[in-house]
């Protein structure tokens, strides 16, 4: 806890720095948070050379909007908003897909992780989970666009739901019926998995 | 004889350590070196924040008023003081009549307060929207 508290300070102390002009203090921003900037293009452009020349824009758009950036928000939040953006405007289909989203009931989208059953001590069981991840992670691949964007920002940024909402432009209802479409999908193509297996 | 699915909550459990584990990628070696070299080669175009000549213009405007306001008030003879002031107190006592005028006395407050508001968006517009102009170009 204490390290991210640290973290948030050095963090913001290069911010302030970046947007008095300091480039070496917007390195270490870049080096701080290119992983999640890049990934989360990659995970959304599904290209490797489009994905990193969409996060060299966003982060040299961060550089050039840094002095109007306030800095009540997270640097790494706005990164994300940015990377969306630049995401929306090389994926047309991308905002309006997400826009046209009915609003759905999702009281069954829980905040809690359920827990997997130990297979610590059962060899066997541990490969069907490890088989069954890789199956799951590939679906994930396989989902359109618009929910694995919804879907990476929720689960692998660990980002609220508001926040999501904030960085995608999107209402908080729009969000959470994503989020449920997406599980509904993928929760079909594991039962289809379980049953082929059996 | 058709073999049992697991239970609900152990899809559920599985479908959330997937999406809790799906790894991340990183991106190629020497990306924040190119990013940095792109970022380099957009110095002078970072907008910085900078005072026109007509922040100048306004400031020195405002001093001069509030300061000719002071001056006026203190130079002025005492008999054109009070009856400045005689003025001053004859006007609060029309507004205070004209505030009295039966069932319109609201709508008037009302109105007058809009054409403030809608005096200083006006105001404030035309002060501002160069200005982000100019920080935007």
């Amino acid at each position: 806890m204490s390290k991210k508290i640290e973290m948030d300070a050095k963090e913001q102390e290069w911010v302030r720095r970046a947007q008095q002009g300091d480039t070496q203090a917007f390195a270490n921003l870049v080096k701080e948070n290119q992983v999640f900037v890049y990934n989360l293009a990659l995970r959304i452009l599904s290209d490797p050379v489009e994905a990193e020349d969409a996060a060299q824009e966003a982060f040299v758009r961060a550089w050039l909007a840094l002095p109007h950036f306030r800095s009540m928000a997270r640097f790494r939040t706005w990164m994300y908003r940015i990377v969306v953006n630049l995401c929306y405007n090389r994926l047309p289909h991308l905002r309006r897909t997400l826009a046209e989203l009915d609003y759905e009931d999702c009281s069954e989208l829980s905040d809690v992780r359920s827990a997997l059953p130990s297979t610590t001590t059962d060899p066997e069981s541990s490969v069907l989970v490890e088989e069954r991840r890789a199956f799951l992670h590939q679906q994930i691949d396989n989902l359109p666009q618009s929910y694995r964007l919804l879907v990476m920002l929720r689960y692998q940024e660990a980002l609220p739901y508001e926040e999501i909402a904030s960085v995608t432009s999107l209402p908080l209802g729009t969000v959470k019926t994503g989020l449920f479409r997406a599980r509904a999908l993928l929760r079909n193509a594991l039962q289809g998995y379980e049953e082929e297996r059996r | 004889m058709k073999a049992e699915l697991p239970p609900e909550n152990d899809l559920e459990a599985a479908l959330d350590d997937a999406l809790h584990t799906y790894p991340t990628l990183s991106p190629p070696p020497g990306f924040s070196d190119r990013v940095m070299v792109r970022v380099e080669a957009t110095q002078g175009q970072r907008p910085i924040f900078s005072l026109s000549w007509l922040d100048y213009a306004l400031s020195v405007l405002l001093l001069v008023m509030a300061a000719g306001t002071w001056l006026v008030w203190q130079i002025l003879p005492p008999h054109v003081l009070a009856q400045v002031k005689l003025q001053i107190l004859s006007l609060s006592l029309v507004y205070a009549q004209l505030a009295q005028i039966g069932r319109l006395h609201p709508i008037l407050l009302l109105l007058a307060a809009m054409l403030l508001i809608l005096a200083g968006l006006l105001l404030a517009g035309l002060l501002l929207i160069p200005k982000i102009r100019l920080l935007r170009s």
